[in-house]
C-alpha cells in the first residue's frame, strides 16, 4: 500500500491542490450546484470583458461529430460585476480562482488588470485567443507581434502572475507560444477553440449565426495534444493543457505531453460534475502506476 | 446526474413516442413545464445531451413521462431503448409554468410536440380546481396527444388541425373568444408554435392577463453556464435553459 499520493502541481508560484481546472466559458455559479467546487485545482469563471456585452445572435451552437461548436461571442456582466459577484461567489471556496480575461485592445487588458490587481486573484488568464469576438475569427492570439504587445503591456501593470491562452488557428504555435513567453508571460495556456463552420444542406445555410465558430470536444483532442507536447518542448514556464480532455485518461496524457495542469472545457456540459471524476481517475492512475507525485510524470512521455 | 430506469417507450403516432422512466429524485422535485437533458447513450457520438421537456410525472410512484419526435440522431437511439434500460438524466431544470395566486380559470395552447410542457400544467390546475381550456394543435390527428389525461383531469379540450383548417390562427381565436365569453381567462399559456404565441400574446395584451410562452432552443451545458441555448427577448439575450423555458410572453413579442 502505497502513502499519500500527491496531486499538487504548481503554475507560477501557485500552489493547486491537483491540476485539474475547468476552461472559460464552461463553468459558472451555476456549476457549483452539481460539482463540489473546493476540489478542484483552481476555478476559471467564463470569460470577461471590460463592459458588459450581448454576445453574437443566435443559433450559437452546432453539435459535429465528437463536438461542437460556438459562436457565442463571450456574452458577459462586465467587469464591475465580475468583482462584485463571481470572484466573491467563488473565493469562499478555498481554491486558487483565475481570473480569465478577455478585451478589444491593450488598454482594456490594462483597465481591467489594475482593478484585478486590488482585488488580488491567484491568477490571471488573459484570452488573445477568442475565435468569436472579431470579425473573420481573427484573435490577437494569431499574430506573435500582436501577442508580444499584449503580455508585454499586461505584464507592466499586473501584480499577478500571467496566463496567457493560445489561439490553434495559427502556422506555428510555438511561435507564438515564445512570443508569449518572451514578453513575460508566466505560464501558457493552450488551446483555445479551433474555427469552423457547419451548414444545414436543407435550409442551405450556415448553422451559427456568426457563420463561423469555435469546435471544442473530444474531436479536437489529439491536435490539441499535439500542440501541448511541441510548445513544452520550446518554452521553460508551465503548461496547461486543454482540447477534449473528457476523463483522466486524457487528462494523464496532457501532462506526459509537457502539461504542468489542464483544462476541462465542453465535457463540463456533458456532464457536470465531470472534473471530481477525472481528479479521482489521475489519482487511481497514478496509484496503479505506483507514482507518488504527479510532477513524476509532467513531460514524462517517452520518445524511443 | 441522475439515474433512471425505462419503465416503457412506445410509439404512439405522428412520429412521437412515450416513454415513462422510473426516476424518484426526479419525481419528487419537477415542477410543470420543466426540462430533463438526457444523455442519450455513453461516449461521444452523440456528444451533448438532449433537453425534454417533462410530460406527466408521478411523485408517489416515483416515475417521469417524456414525449418526444423521433427525429435526429438522438431520439432515434433513444427509439430503441427498452424497459429495463438505464438512462443518464439531469435535472430538473429551468423555470417552471407559475399558476397566479386566485387564479379560476387558464387557457393552454400546445401545438406538436410543445403539447407536451403543458399537460402536467393543465393536469395540476385541473387538479387545484381551477377550469381548464387546453387548444392542441397539430398537423393531423396523429401529431396531438395528451387529449385523454387532461380530459380524465377535467380540463376542456378542443383540437385543431392543419389537414382540415381547423388550426388556423383564426379559428383558435375563435375557440378563445368563445371560451372568454364562458368566463373570464386569468392566465395563458403557449408552447410549440410561434404563431399561436404571438396569438396568446395579443390575447393577453387586450385583456390584460398573464401569459407565458416556453420556448426550444439547441443547448449545450443545460444548466446556464454556456450561453449558446439564447433568445432575444425585451431584456436582450437570455437563456432557455436557465432563464427559461418559460418567459412572459411580452418579453418575447413585447
Amino acid at each position: 500500500m502505497m502513502e499519500r499520493i500527491s496531486l499538487k502541481v504548481n503554475i507560477a508560484g501557485v500552489e493547486l491542490q491537483n491540476p485539474v481546472m475547468p476552461a472559460s466559458g464552461t463553468f459558472g455559479m451555476e456549476s457549483a450546484e452539481y460539482v463540489d467546487c473546493s476540489k478542484l485545482g483552481a476555478i476559471v469563471p467564463k470569460s470577461f470583458t471590460l463592459k458588459p456585452q450581448q454576445g453574437n445572435p443566435p443559433p450559437r451552437v452546432a453539435e459535429t461529430s465528437c463536438g461542437m461548436l460556438n459562436a457565442v461571442g463571450i456574452q458577459n456582466k462586465g467587469l464591475e460585476y465580475f468583482l462584485s459577484v463571481t470572484l466573491p461567489f467563488f473565493e469562499k471556496y478555498g481554491v486558487p480562482v483565475i481570473a480569465s480575461v478577455s478585451a478589444y485592445s491593450e488598454e482594456d487588458f490594462m483597465t481591467i488588470i489594475k482593478e484585478l490587481n486590488k482585488k488580488k486573484t491567484a491568477l490571471i488568464e488573459l484570452n488573445v485567443s477568442c475565435p468569436n469576438l472579431k470579425e473573420g475569427g481573427k484573435a490577437f492570439g494569431q499574430s506573435a507581434e500582436e501577442t508580444y504587445k499584449i503580455v508585454k503591456a499586461a505584464k507592466s501593470v499586473s501584480e499577478i502572475p500571467l496566463i496567457t491562452k493560445l489561439s490553434p488557428n495559427v502556422t506555428d504555435i510555438t511561435e507564438i507560444a515564445l512570443a508569449a513567453e518572451s514578453a513575460g508571460t508566466d505560464a501558457v495556456s493552450l488551446v483555445n477553440t479551433f474555427l469552423g463552420m457547419a451548414i444545414d444542406i436543407n435550409t442551405m445555410r450556415p448553422k451559427l449565426g456568426k457563420i463561423t465558430g469555435g469546435l471544442s470536444g473530444p474531436a479536437i483532442k489529439p491536435i490539441a495534444l499535439r500542440m501541448v507536447w511541441q510548445v513544452a518542448q520550446k518554452v521553460k514556464i508551465p503548461v496547461i493543457g486543454l482540447g477534449g480532455i473528457a476523463s483522466g485518461a486524457d487528462a494523464i496524457e496532457f501532462i506526459l505531453a509537457g502539461a504542468t495542469a489542464v483544462q476541462v472545457g465542453t465535457g463540463n456540459f456533458v456532464r457536470p460534475d465531470i472534473m471530481e471524476k477525472i481528479i479521482s481517475e489521475i489519482e487511481d492512475y497514478l496509484r496503479k502506476k505506483n507514482i507518488s507525485d504527479i510532477n513524476q510524470i509532467i513531460g514524462g512521455v517517452i520518445i524511443e | 446526474m441522475r439515474s433512471g430506469v425505462v419503465l416503457a417507450n412506445e410509439a404512439i403516432g405522428g412520429g412521437y413516442r412515450h416513454m415513462a422512466v422510473n426516476c424518484p429524485e426526479i419525481a419528487k422535485e419537477v415542477k410543470d413545464g420543466q426540462v430533463v437533458h438526457i444523455k442519450v447513450k455513453d461516449g461521444n457520438e452523440p456528444l451533448l445531451r438532449r433537453p425534454f421537456s417533462v410530460y406527466l410525472y408521478d411523485r408517489e410512484a416515483g416515475t417521469v413521462e417524456f414525449v418526444y419526435a423521433v427525429k435526429g440522431a438522438g431520439t432515434k437511439i433513444m427509439a430503441g431503448y427498452e424497459p429495463g434500460d438505464e438512462i443518464d438524466l439531469l435535472g430538473p431544470t429551468g423555470k417552471a409554468y407559475e399558476l397566479k395566486e386566485g387564479a379560476k380559470k387558464i387557457a393552454i395552447l400546445g401545438r406538436g410536440v410543445g403539447i407536451v410542457s403543458l399537460v402536467s400544467l393543465g393536469v395540476s390546475a385541473a387538479g387545484k380546481g381551477l377550469r381548464v381550456e387546453a387548444i392542441l394543435s397539430g398537423k393531423t390527428p396523429d401529431h396531438v396527444f395528451g387529449r385523454k389525461v387532461l380530459e380524465s383531469s377535467a380540463a376542456v379540450v378542443h383540437e385543431v388541425y392543419d389537414a382540415d383548417g381547423s388550426s388556423d390562427v383564426e379559428n383558435v381565436r375563435k375557440i378563445l373568444e368563445r371560451s372568454r365569453q364562458e368566463g373570464a381567462i386569468d392566465q395563458i399559456f403557449v408552447c410549440g408554435s410561434k404563431r399561436l404565441g404571438k396569438l396568446a400574446y395579443d390575447f393577453s395584451q387586450e385583456h390584460g392577463i398573464d401569459g407565458y410562452i416556453s420556448l426550444e432552443e439547441r443547448m449545450a451545458c443545460g444548466i446556464g453556464v454556456c450561453y449558446v441555448c439564447v433568445c432575444k427577448t425585451t431584456k436582450g439575450y437570455q437563456r432557455v435553459c436557465k432563464d427559461g423555458p418559460v418567459f412572459p410572453l411580452a418579453e418575447v413579442y413585447g
